[in-house]
């Protein structure tokens, strides 16, 4: 039997009120839909765990509640079979056969940013990977899921050829919440747009096969939560590493009005298929 | 070229009133940008750059002048541009307004044979960055970067911090070697594959004279000042006896200092980590390491020479006498004797070997290699 026990947030939700977490839909059924993902010339094989039937670029996220399991179904429209796995202090697993449904307890998580996502190759390498946010009802968050693309190796994926891990890996797209800029900065998802003297909750999970870093400017930013650098929760920075699978919260206050770029240091990502600007950047907006 | 430099700077004292307002006061320094630099690698070679420099000096340099600052200090940083492209300056981590963060959709250019002036207050004590914004993925490659020093005012690192000694800036950067040779051919730039490693924009050899090692009196406390502006992460391993402290990052006391025996420093991050000689007679090394971030591959090392200070600083080192020329070089390079030497690439297999001092180069592919006598190791570059 299905239950909502948990929140969960909708893009459409998002775009009508950003972001009133605490009258969001309940819900607690997603989707493994497979679709493309266009980028500049380049049209790549995808998956995503969506929240309808339908493809959506976009994977869906969760709000979930602090310290309390909840029951979750999966959908699998896939030909072959995935999982649903988060990396917490214990790894926890749930296998979804192909065309199958398969309903389970999400165990009971503290305070923070994590990432799920489906471990085997095909679904890693195509997309399935999102983020829970536990215990996060700030009325203002945003939340960046980020990943990084190799064309070559999707299309092996894809079509179930072995993907040639030996040879270096130089992806062509990284993304935030599925988009690149400048479409990042149309993202209701991502792009912060706060007034003076706001508070905000920024969660992010990185998605990707490599390493990341994140620049803020106009801004320093606390740490709150981290799923693998929990030495540094307390810290207050403005370049911040994600590991690969690492979730983090970070709280931003909105200290002086004006735009200000967010990006990724490691300038490889702030390009799109080698074309700068593009990439892992989106903007802050502080109104006055 | 002096004189132009000479010029320039009348021009700027001219048209800047704050700063001919207080003319008996120590002039700001005035920063300029210019993309006809050069640097000397490890081993002689010379590689172009671009980069900022100080006008009072008239060069620019690879990382441009350590920026130093106290405390509260109103900063009017005055930015003269008289190369071919338009540049900024981004004040990395000084949480400046838009106004003067040095992104050209969000604030201003500063537009060949233009002046341009940041103001900002240096609030927080710490270490920062700054770097051209334009096409950063080709500006800062190019070697448009430097440090910035924001020192508290009491001798402490920040309020209610340590006392320290004497402050040792060290800035991580790397580069791709074809990308300086040939910058109008850099594209794409999701494929950047750096394979020159620094720190200050030295490396492997040039680190081991005079003013790159490091010193402090046994029993007090060096503050390292360490920033990466590199496309690989830093990883630093000190000797456990130096009790490597780390206090700072990114501008903010850590909520606790923390031991850091090794320290991984991503692209943009800075620390401050005191370090202290074990003795009187301490004379090791810092291991820097640089890690690619795509394939988390360890390509590079550099060594960090940290003594203690009653100990004599050795002697610059000799340049190598092996010299290509020309280098880089399209079908053949000639050295000063017909000695033995063999032709390596940079996964060190052998490709060519012989005699004489004309060495035919024509069958080798566009690429970076290691030329190998008994005198030493030379890289050449052919295209």
């Amino acid at each position: 039997m299905k239950r909502p026990v948990f929140i969960k947030l909708t893009s459409i939700m998002v775009l009508a009120h950003c972001i009133a977490c605490t009258t969001a839909i309940a819900q607690n059924t997603i989707w493994i839909n497979t679709g493309e993902w266009m980028q500049s010339a380049d049209t790549m094989p995808a998956l995503r765990f969506n929240s309808t039937a339908v493809f959506d670029t976009v994977n869906t996220f969760f709000n979930a509640p602090e310290n309390a399991g909840w029951e979750l179904t999966v959908i699998n429209t896939d030909s072959v079979a995935h999982n649903f796995t988060i990396n917490t202090s214990q790894t926890f697993t749930e296998n979804i056969p192909a065309g199958e449904e398969v309903t389970f307890e999400v165990p009971a998580l503290l305070f923070g940013t994590y990432r799920y996502y489906s471990s085997d190759e095909r679904g890693e390498v195509l997309g399935l990977s999102g983020l829970i946010k536990v215990g996060i009802d700030s009325d203002l968050q945003f939340h960046w899921n980020l990943a990084d693309w190799m064309p070559s190796r999707m299309d092996s994926a894809q079509a179930g050829t072995p993907i040639d891990w030996d040879s270096g890996y130089i992806p062509k797209y990284f993304s935030i919440n599925s988009h690149t800029y400048p479409n990042t900065a149309n993202d209701p998802l991502g792009t912060v747009t706060m007034n003076l003297g706001d508070t905000c909750l920024i969660s992010i999970v990185n998605g990707g096969f490599m390493e990341h870093v994140l620049h803020f400017h106009g801004f320093h930013v606390e740490i709150l939560s981290a799923t693998v650098q929990t030495s540094r929760v307390g810290w207050t920075k403005d370049t911040l590493p994600i590991h690969k699978g690492e979730g983090l919260t970070l709280l931003l206050v909105a200290a002086q009005a004006g735009v200000y770029p967010v990006h990724n240091h490691n300038l490889v990502a702030v390009t799109n298929a080698g074309f700068y600007p593009g990439g892992m950047l989106t903007m802050i907006t502080v109104q006055p | 070229m002096i004189w132009g430099v000479y010029l320039i700077t009348a021009t700027i004292l001219a048209k800047t009133t704050s700063i001919t307002a207080q003319v008996l006061q120590p002039l700001p320094p005035i920063m300029f940008s210019e993309m006809n630099g050069t640097m000397i690698l490890d081993y002689g070679m010379e590689l172009p750059i671009w980069g900022y420099g100080l006008m009072a000096d008239g060069y620019i340099t690879l990382p441009g002048p350590l920026l130093e600052y106290e405390t509260g200090d109103n900063v009017n940083l005055v930015f003269s541009n008289p190369s071919p492209e338009s540049h900024t300056i981004h004040l990395h981590g000084l949480d400046v307004n838009q106004a003067n963060d040095g992104v050209p959709t969000t604030s201003f250019l500063v537009v060949t044979g233009q002046n341009g002036a940041y103001n900002f207050t240096a609030s927080n004590p710490g270490t920062f960055l700054y770097h051209c914004h334009v096409t950063t993925t080709l500006h800062l490659t190019m070697g448009m970067y430097g440090m910035i020093l924001v020192r508290h005012p009491d001798g402490t690192l920040f309020e209610g911090g340590p006392t320290y000694h004497s402050d040792a800036p060290l800035l991580f950067s790397d580069l791709e070697i074809a990308t300086n040779l040939a910058p109008v051919q850099s594209y794409p730039f999701h494929d950047i594959r750096p394979d020159y490693f620094m720190v200050n924009g030295l490396s492997g050899s040039q680190l081991d004279s005079g003013p790159s090692i490091l010193s402090c009196p046994f029993g007090s406390q060096l503050a390292l000042r360490l920033g990466s502006m590199a496309y690989t992460r830093t990883r630093l391993i000190f000797p456990p006896s130096l009790n490597a402290t780390c206090w700072m990052s990114d501008g903010r006391p850590v909520p606790t200092p923390f031991s850091a025996d090794t320290l991984d420093i991503f692209p943009g991050e800075r620390f401050t980590v005191l370090i202290t000689p074990p003795s009187t007679s301490f004379d090791g090394t810092i291991e820097v390491q640089y890690w690619d971030m795509l394939n988390s591959q360890h390509v590079g090392s550099n060594f960090i020479r940290f003594r203690d200070a009653s100990l004599a600083t050795p002697p610059a080192l000799t340049p190598p006498s092996i010299i290509i020329s020309p280098n880089p070089a399209h079908n053949s390079i000639t050295i000063p004797a017909s000695i033995p030497w063999t032709v390596f690439d940079l996964s060190g297999r052998q490709l060519l070997s012989g005699h004489s001092s004309s060495i035919d180069i024509s069958s080798l592919a566009t690429g970076n290699y290691v030329l190998r006598t008994s005198g030493g190791s030379t890289p050449f570059v052919k295209y």
